[in-house]
């Protein structure tokens, strides 16, 4: 999937507050709304010393509730910072929202904020095979096609992955998702 | 009785905010035995004199006898918020900007709050380097009280210009971090939310510092004051929250609320051991 970088330390190394952090959303909403579907918008967090929570809430917390409820479609958001510790307000304030963003720290990856556990089994399962339909995921955690086409179904809508139908050649359609993030799960 | 304090910091504060509340709106401060002023002192003082100014009046001032006390109100970093709103009884001690203890700023409005930080946070690693975890603990705290002053102190249908102010200390085993305001307080802005209604001060300062709790409904807003308390808790940092007529007090893994003599606004006072910068 193609990836846009976009850094957080244009808006300083010590970031900020909630009137600022609205300005940064601004600037999320109208470049991932400038990208193709299917692109993922990297934000990086590279130069930054803090990331305050009220900042974290309006720039990210809210862009992913606001793409959770169905804006942009097709358009995602990752984090990428060098630090867990930098990404601790962002997370708190993700948690309270239950929202979930998914964050490359280091070589690893997490989630960070609210995922019931097995939508995070089902994530870090699609996340290791990079891409899979709703049978392959069935058959990979043993569960039920349907079970794993609504595991999908939800990760898609949490926009935590890229999920697409296409027509079987059997007839019919299958989901078939892919992973936006292809990296080891931290421990 | 004149109230004469050796000490006027977090332990010490209370009788005079007391003791002054006497003559107010022309408020009796006797600093002439003054030997030891920290930033929670220093800005109520500050908070002090705006308020007798709004209400007609000023401070009288019976400034520090002894050359030990003039060097250290001089070296406060207040006199310049002070000197306009009292009367006292000969010059104040001055010294320049470069020998402050106490670093003091003003809060406007709330797009001035990420400079004043930075300029804060810059003083400070000019003077000792700051590691990575007390750097983000220390800009961060700054930067949720700060701006706490503009989107709640002063809300619309409070009286008081909430007069905010930020100062900053470092001793030899800690940093002192205060925030300060004397605008509606915890009650008056969680009171703006009906499920509020009815909490006194005590109740208001553990809703929004142990519960988490603001006026705002939405998941997301507020809650800054309890996860800096929290990680206080963490990091062996104290706390000490005035608003109004309760107060309260975080030491280790116990905190309480108690009664304290009315003052308008929120005061927040934060010392984190000086380990968690090197």
């Amino acid at each position: 999937m193609p990836r846009n970088p976009f850094s957080l330390s244009r808006y300083g190394r010590r970031i900020g507050t909630r009137v600022e952090g609205k300005e940064a959303r601004q600037d999320l909403l109208r470049v991932l709304g400038s990208l193709s579907e299917g692109s993922v918008l990297v934000v990086d967090l590279e130069g930054l010393e803090v990331l305050s929570g009220s900042f974290a809430d309006e720039a990210l917390a809210e862009t992913v509730a606001q793409l959770s409820a169905g804006a942009l479609p097709g358009r995602y958001l990752l984090v990428n910072s060098p630090s867990d510790g930098l990404v601790e307000d962002l997370e708190f304030k993700l948690r309270e929202r239950r929202l979930a963003l998914v964050a490359s720290i280091g070589k690893t990856w997490r989630v960070l904020g609210h995922l019931p556990p097995h939508l995070a089994q089902a994530l870090e399962w699609l996340t290791g095979r990079k891409e899979a339909t709703s049978q392959e995921l069935a058959c990979g955690l043993g569960v039920s096609v349907a079970g794993a086409s609504v595991r999908l179904a939800e990760l898609a809508r949490l926009r935590l992955v890229h999920r697409v139908q296409r027509p079987r050649s059997m007839g019919g359609i299958e989901h078939w998702a892919t992973s936006l993030i292809s990296l080891k799960k931290a421990p | 009785m004149l109230y004469s304090p050796e000490r006027l910091d977090v332990e010490s504060a209370e009788k005079a905010v007391c003791a002054w509340e006497e003559d107010f709106p022309r408020p009796l401060v006797d600093l002439s035995g003054l030997r030891h002023l920290d930033p929670l002192g220093a800005l109520l003082l500050v908070l002090e004199g705006r308020r007798s100014q709004e209400a007609g009046g000023y401070l009288r001032v019976l400034l520090p006898r002894a050359e030990e006390g003039r060097n250290l109100l001089a070296r406060s970093g207040i006199v310049g918020f002070v000197e306009g709103a009292s009367r006292s009884d000969g010059p104040w001690p001055q010294s320049r900007e470069n020998q402050r203890l106490i670093e003091v700023v003003e809060v406007g409005e709330e797009e001035g709050v990420g400079r004043l930080v930075e300029g804060l946070t810059a003083r400070l690693l000019e003077r000792f380097p700051l590691g990575e975890s007390g750097s983000r603990l220390l800009a961060g705290a700054l930067l949720e009280l700060l701006q706490n002053i503009p989107q709640h102190a002063g809300l619309e249908g409070g009286n008081a210009v909430p007069c905010g102010l930020g100062a900053l200390e470092e001793f030899d085993d800690h940093l002192h971090l205060v925030v300060a305001d004397k605008g509606v307080g915890l009650r008056g802005s969680l009171s703006t939310n009906p499920r509020f209604r009815g909490l006194d001060d005590s109740q208001a300062l553990e809703a929004a510092l142990v519960e988490g709790m603001s006026r705002f409904d939405r998941p997301g807003r507020g809650g800054a004051l309890r996860r800096i308390r929290e990680l206080l808790l963490r990091n062996a940092g104290k706390l000490f929250v005035r608003s109004g007529a309760g107060a309260l007090w975080q030491d280790d893994v116990e905190w309480v609320t108690s009664a304290v003599h009315p003052f308008p606004g929120v005061q927040v006072s934060i010392r984190l051991p000086r380990r968690l910068f090197e």
